[in-house]
């Protein structure tokens, strides 16, 4: 599909138009993925934002060892061994990086590149509870991120720009949103691997040009009669499915199943909200990126997520669930325990639990799993 | 002759109480499957790494099981029962246990820290416990906190009660209050989350952000209500005093016996300070009165020990502080001596740093909630740093040792950082010692050995040539 190749195309010279940007004196903002950074603050601050999504190569992994335990979460390993290596693009390009505090891991990946790298990091707390005082306190956050992109680009971001901003990024949702719910039906017009990658893309090129792809892409998959959903349909969950982590995928498509729909707590980027234009924004970006958003598992509690997957697994008729998990994340560890208890009394469903380190050697175990388990369902 | 009247008078019931207290004790080691094998067990292993010669050490070890009972009979006692996660917001249990009108109607502890002092410390029978935390949920080999493998196995097998409220403190730690969404799931219990924000950037430290109280505090503020809406406790500045009070004859006893472990020869071993670390922070009852009357004949003994130059290591041994004990090994902490060094004091018995002026907060939560913020581990991994350091002008030591649970995210999460600030802001030799506080499968003891031993060789060299 030319709309994909397009895409893909941009993804490819993604670093490059950052560059570019940069020598126009344009700030890159770079920021911890999780979905809990509104990017609108920093395009409306003129500035470009890039998620520091990229992962799945165990070198970087390897090279964390140094500064930072095993037992903490694969991703935020590989992205200390990233920064603090100084050989990483898209770390070595960013002018900050804005941090929303989540967990322990994620906290790791702040703390330690503040010590030993000159990056300028810009933590702010994301609560674990979505209750009033929790929503104040996230807008709070979002009024001193505001507070230093301004500072930082120079650029005041007035009511006129945010709502802009917004518009934007609210087309681009739509968009996501709409080429998602297309898979929903019978006959499965893109393939997983294709939405995850134009997800992808949409943390880190230009918006302008993603949506016109986008609008494109939409028209030609109304058109096509490719049909992406021959083998048992599935729901991919789990907390990160990186840029550069296409193993999972892979995997399950050489083995014949299909992905219809995924929900991830990084990797994901969410799109099934729009933010309101109408009144205070930044309460609507606090209510649209903390209080609507569906949590992720280090939320307490976060059955509300659970309550989700299940919608989800009805919702896109699938045929089983596969739990795809970074080693030692403990809240998804937990969770995988008993989700699929509920799984199975909800939707009589069964749930395939996969664990990666990023190692090149778990492939052919994983590929046997996964291979069983779709035999398993299609019986 | 009971089977437990050996072991129990070792740890100084007296026959009244034994005789009068028969019923109880027998029905908390059915509860436990402790018969007599296992208190021959616990006597030998008493004997063997405390210092029984101690009154002092064995009245601890008897409050440790007194606790223990209470914990295990408290729902067929007709208890109300609160759990709180370890480690807790400061002074809650007591807080909470302060403000109730009828004491005895309450029980009020961490349940985790009682099973592990317990079963582990004396009786060298965690394993079940752990083994049992593990098919519920908490697997092995995906670096599981093995203290909350105490808490979702105990329950798992029975041993302990089903809570009618547990309150997990939801920011420091991740796995704490998931274990307890999982137990929620399984026994039905409400859970009452305290959350807040470890954002605090790196080296901002004692400076906060006043939102950052603010939402604490509302959290603690709505934990109090919810008390008062359950159990009918109401939790105000005046009960927050009374807690304190109640506690204070236990923290001056801790502080006297701290300041007379700063001596050289250091008079005391790791092994037997390890039983008071836990009194304020595990329980709530007993130790108040018999805990704090433990404390103040051991510190006297301790005094005696002093004045007459008795110490548990030579003098002049390089002095080392720890960060952490473990709770259920004797075996780790004596490992520490036997390598040569001295240990004067543990992190969480020295006293915090002295405050900054507080801002004026009006809520009970909100003041809490600043006062955490100062104790730095609920800062950021920074304020934990600082703390560590700031600690260190109490203790004229060496070195440090960083042992820490291999598995707890806020110390794995900060364990380089601190080895790497520490050293070059005090140029104290810090070594960083991977262990598991109730799991001795996750550890060896030839290889910890072997890590102490060169770290105390070092250290006497370093001493040699000041
Ligand atoms: S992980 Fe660490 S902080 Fe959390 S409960 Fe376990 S020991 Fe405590």
């Amino acid at each position: 599909m030319e709309a994909i190749n397009k895409i893909k195309a941009h993804l490819k010279s993604g670093i490059n138009d950052l560059k570019q940007a940069k020598d126009q004196g344009i700030k890159i903002i770079g920021y911890v993925p999780g979905g809990y950074f509104p990017e609108e603050l920093a395009i409306a601050a003129g500035a470009m934002p890039v998620c520091l999504i990229r992962a799945g190569d165990h070198a970087s992994v390897e090279a964390s060892i140094a500064y930072i335990d095993r037992w903490l979460d694969t991703f935020y390993r590989a992205q200390i061994g990233s920064g603090v290596s100084g050989k990483d693009q898209y770390y070595n390009i960013i002018d900050v990086m804005i941090a929303p505090i989540t967990d322990s891991n994620n906290r790791a990946l702040s703390d330690t590149l503040d010590y030993h790298t000159d990056i300028d990091i810009f933590p702010f707390g994301v609560p674990h509870k979505k209750e009033e005082s929790g929503y104040q306190y996230y807008l709070h956050g979002l009024k001193k991120v505001k507070a230093k992109l301004e500072q930082l680009t120079g650029v005041e971001i007035t009511e006129e720009r945010l709502k802009e901003a917004i518009q934007l990024c609210n087309k681009e949702r739509e968009l996501l949103r709409k080429i998602s719910l297309m898979r929903k039906s019978e006959i499965v017009p893109i393939s997983a691997k294709d939405f995850v990658m134009i997800n992808h893309a949409a943390m880190i090129i230009d918006k302008k040009v993603l949506i016109e792809c986008m609008k494109s892409l939409i028209q030609e998959l109304q058109e096509t009669d490719t049909d992406n959903a021959k083998g048992p349909r599935l729901l991919l969950t789990g907390s990160t499915l990186a840029m550069g982590d296409g193993k999972i995928l892979d995997l399950i498509e050489e083995a014949g199943g299909n992905v219809v729909i995924e929900e991830f707590a990084e990797g994901i980027k969410p799109y099934w909200q729009n933010v309101n234009t109408s009144g205070d924004l930044l309460e609507a970006l606090a209510q649209t990126y903390f209080m609507d958003r569906i949590v992720p598992a280090w939320f307490r509690p976060a059955s509300e997520r659970l309550e989700y997957l299940v919608k989800l697994a009805k919702d896109f008729s699938v045929d089983g669930v596969v739990w795809y998990q970074l080693m030692y994340r403990e809240s998804y560890k937990i969770e995988s325990y008993y989700f699929p208890d509920i799984l199975e009394k909800e939707t009589g469903l069964s749930m395939l639990t996969l664990e990666s380190d990023y190692d090149p050697s778990e492939i052919g175990q994983m590929r046997t799993r996964i291979e069983t388990y779709l035999e398993s369902i299609r019986r | 002759m009971t089977y437990y009247h050996k072991l129990l008078k070792l740890c100084e019931f007296d026959e009244a109480e034994l005789l009068s207290q028969k019923e109880r004790i027998e029905r908390a080691f059915q509860i436990l499957e402790l018969g007599p094998a296992d208190m021959e067990i616990a006597e030998a292993r008493i004997k063997k790494y405390f210092d029984t010669g101690l009154l002092g050490v064995r009245k601890a070890i008897g409050v440790w099981f007194k606790e223990l009972f209470d914990l295990v009979l408290s729902r067929e006692e007709g208890k109300k029962i609160i759990y709180y996660g370890y480690p807790p917001f400061q002074y809650i249990g007591l807080a909470i246990k302060a403000a109730a009108k009828s004491k005895n109607d309450f029980y009020v502890g961490c349940p985790e820290a009682v099973i592990s002092q317990t079963l582990g410390q004396f009786f060298h029978k965690l394993l079940p416990v752990l083994e049992a935390g593990e098919d519920a949920g908490l697997p092995p080999g995906h670096a599981m906190c093995s203290l909350l493998q105490v808490k979702v196995g105990a329950l798992e097998k029975g041993i302990i009660p089903v809570p009618d409220l547990s309150i997990a403190t939801s920011y420091f730690c991740d796995m704490g209050p998931k274990s307890d969404e999982l137990l929620q799931y399984k026994f039905g219990y409400p859970v009452e989350y305290i959350d807040s924000c470890l954002d605090s950037a790196w080296g901002t430290w004692p400076e906060y952000d006043h939102e950052t109280v603010r939402y604490l505090g509302a959290q603690l503020d709505k934990l109090f209500c919810t008390i008062k809406d359950k159990f009918a406790i109401e939790i105000n500045d005046e009960t927050w005093q009374q807690g304190r009070l109640i506690a204070g004859r236990l923290y001056s006893a801790i502080n006297k016996l701290t300041g007379l472990l700063a001596a050289d020869p250091v008079p005391l071993s790791v092994v037997d300070s390890e039983l008071i670390l836990n009194f304020p922070i595990g329980c709530t009852g007993s130790v108040m009165d018999e805990g704090a009357e433990a404390i103040e004949i051991l510190a006297e003994e301790v005094k005696k020990r002093v004045e007459n130059g008795f110490g548990v290591a030579p003098k002049e041994s390089p002095r080392v502080l720890i960060v952490l004990h473990s709770i259920s090994d004797p075996v780790v902490n004596r490992l520490i001596e036997d390598a040569g060094l001295a240990v004067p004091s543990t992190m969480a018995l020295l006293p915090p740093p002295p405050e900054p002026e507080s801002y004026p907060f009006t809520t009970l939560g909100e003041k809490r909630a600043e006062k955490a913020m100062f104790g730095g581990a609920y800062h950021s991994t920074y304020g934990m740093v600082k703390r560590i350091q700031a600690s260190l002008k109490y203790a004229d030591v060496d070195g440090i040792i960083y042992n820490y649970p291999f598995a707890c995210r806020p110390f794995v999460c900060g364990n380089k950082l601190t080895k790497l600030h520490i050293e070059n802001e005090t140029g104290l030799p810090t070594l960083l010692l991977d262990m598991d506080p109730q799991d001795e499968r996750y550890y060896s003891i030839g290889a910890l050995r072997t890590r102490l031993e060169t770290f105390a060789e070092m250290l006497r060299a370093r001493k040699a040539a000041a």
